[in-house]
């Protein structure tokens, strides 16, 4: 998805996740994990390159960690978050783009820990258990990864993956009969990310949890996001209509608590769809929602995804990236992108002598739909962040939806 | 029974340091299985032991020992 973002004038397929510290972290500390953290991982120091008709990583020449530092001005918080904006619009090449950088904004009282990285070097899961290893301080010898997708890949024969693809080709052939709905109709070039945070205290998060397994159950957290979402944008009107709103999410290939595999892409992902009658009654979306995902995971259809996406890695860039956004119409996909990667594990309790605080996550996305909410888990509270186009919405409008969103996410407005 | 959740559970879902010690009331919730490895291991148990697990069911009750487990789906079968 790299070309598409690029393509809408946004900076690349750059992610990050944002760490809140108390204090000033020892800056000596973070430069000697950025040192170290290679020898481990080389595949950190890697740059894409052209191979033929495939793209692979290929070692670099610098063997550490990028690692940025900027000093805020004293008293000036705020500087912090639109710092963290300007990293994440920061443009390179692909050719250019690292792994994993680290950039340290430093205030007098409160730092942020920005882990930037480039998708597919990494994935969402992944950042986390590079932080997990950037500050695990051990020597192990170098870790050699066997990628999940890769394994499930190998145990299928070329005509079962030939099944599988073309399911999967069908479940989204099925999922493209209805447009979708998306909050802004065009591009507005050139454009910029911009970040919306929204928190929730411990109690109100442990609210938010609550409904969400009464409404969706004990597995369907991420899709009462999703839903909420859906309700919100559905309160605040978008501008492009459609029938059905339709969401791509990530499913983790790694098994749970594995600290292996860190880089690579080892996510598959579902669609989750509903029509527009259907997100008016809160009841019915979520029993929807929570049927369908059912559903598709016992049609296996995560895994039918992993063909098409290997067989997707041989097209040119152009035609890859377009495959996955549009329907055969012309239409964008997906209404927003959304993750939601649940509670660290294990979580990191301080970083260079600093207590971390608190996370949240930061995403680029392609316009349209130029939307995505991300929600963080850290400490028992939620994070919402939405991520989206600068230009082409207005602050009221986001002011609207976060209020929509927080609204559905805690109908009844208060604790657990 | 159990034999056949485990290897599951532990070459699928759930890495643990010592799959062959994970004992039969040890919490697999606690260990980190986690939403996605619930739904997997619920359909995984339908199709291998021809039972169906209803939905208001799916708790922590029921799932979250490998013999809870077995008693829940031995209750279906």
């Amino acid at each position: 998805m790299d070309h598409e973002i690029r393509r809408s004038g946004l900076a690349g397929n750059f992610c990050a996740v944002v760490l809140e510290l108390e204090g000033r972290p020892d800056v000596r500390q973070l430069e000697t994990c950025c040192r170290d953290f290679p020898a481990r991982f080389p595949r950190s120091v890697t740059r894409l390159r052209r191979q033929g008709r495939q793209y692979a990583w290929q070692l670099f020449v610098d063997k550490v960690l990028p690692f940025e530092l900027y000093d805020l001005p004293d008293g000036d918080w705020g500087s912090g978050e639109w710092r963290v904006a300007d990293i994440i619009n920061t443009n390179c090449s692909p050719a250019e783009a690292a792994p994993v950088e680290l950039h340290l904004l430093r205030g007098a009282e409160r730092s942020l820990l920005v882990l930037k990285w480039f998708h597919p070097a990494c994935d969402a899961k992944g950042i986390e258990l590079v932080l997990h290893h950037l500050f695990r301080h051990d020597t192990a010898e170098p870790a050699f990864e066997d990628s999940a997708l890769d394994s499930l890949l190998q145990r299928w024969s070329l005509w079962q993956k030939i099944r599988l693809g073309l399911k999967a080709s069908k479940n989204i052939g099925l999922l493209d009969r209805a447009s979708s709905i998306l909050p802004v109709a065009g591009v507005q070039l050139p454009d910029a990310l911009a970040v919306r945070l929204k928190r929730f205290d411990v109690v109100e998060s442990a609210g938010v949890l609550n409904r969400a397994r009464n409404s969706t159950g004990l597995t369907g957290t991420a899709l009462y996001f999703i839903g909420c979402m859906m309700r919100a944008l559905e309160q605040v009107g978008c501008s492009q209509g459609g029938e059905a709103y339709l969401v791509p999410y990530a499913v983790n290939l790694r098994r749970s608590r594995a600290i292996y595999p860190v880089f690579g892409n080892q996510v598959s992902f579902l669609f989750t769809q509903a029509e527009r009658k259907i997100v008016t009654s809160r009841e019915r979306l979520f029993a929807h929602l929570k049927e369908q995902n059912r559903a598709s995971i016992r049609a296996g259809m995560d895994h039918a995804m992993l063909p098409l996406m290997q067989a997707a890695s041989w097209l040119p860039l152009e035609k890859h990236g377009s495959i996955v956004r549009f329907s055969p119409h012309g239409r964008e996909r997906s209404s927003f992108w959304f993750s939601y990667t649940g509670p660290m594990d294990p979580e990191p309790e301080e970083i260079a002598g600093c207590p971390v605080t608190g996370m949240y996550q930061v995403s680029q996305v392609t316009a349209p739909p130029s939307m995505g909410l991300l929600v963080s888990s850290f400490g028992g509270q939620l994070t919402l962040s939405l991520n989206y186009t600068a230009n082409q919405f207005l602050p009221a409008w986001i002011d609207d939806l976060m209020d929509a969103l927080r609204g559905e996410l805690l109908p009844d407005g208060g604790a657990a | 029974m159990q034999e056949k959740l485990r290897s599951f559970i532990f070459r699928e879902l759930l890495f643990v340091d010592d799959p062959e010690g994970f004992g039969a009331e040890d919490d697999l919730l606690e260990a980190g299985l986690d939403s996605m490895g619930i739904m997997r291991l619920v359909l995984f148990v339908e199709d291998s032991f021809g039972v169906s697990l209803p939905d208001d069911e799916l708790g922590p009750e029921n799932l979250r020992t490998l013999s809870r487990l077995e008693t829940w789906i031995r209750r279906h079968q």
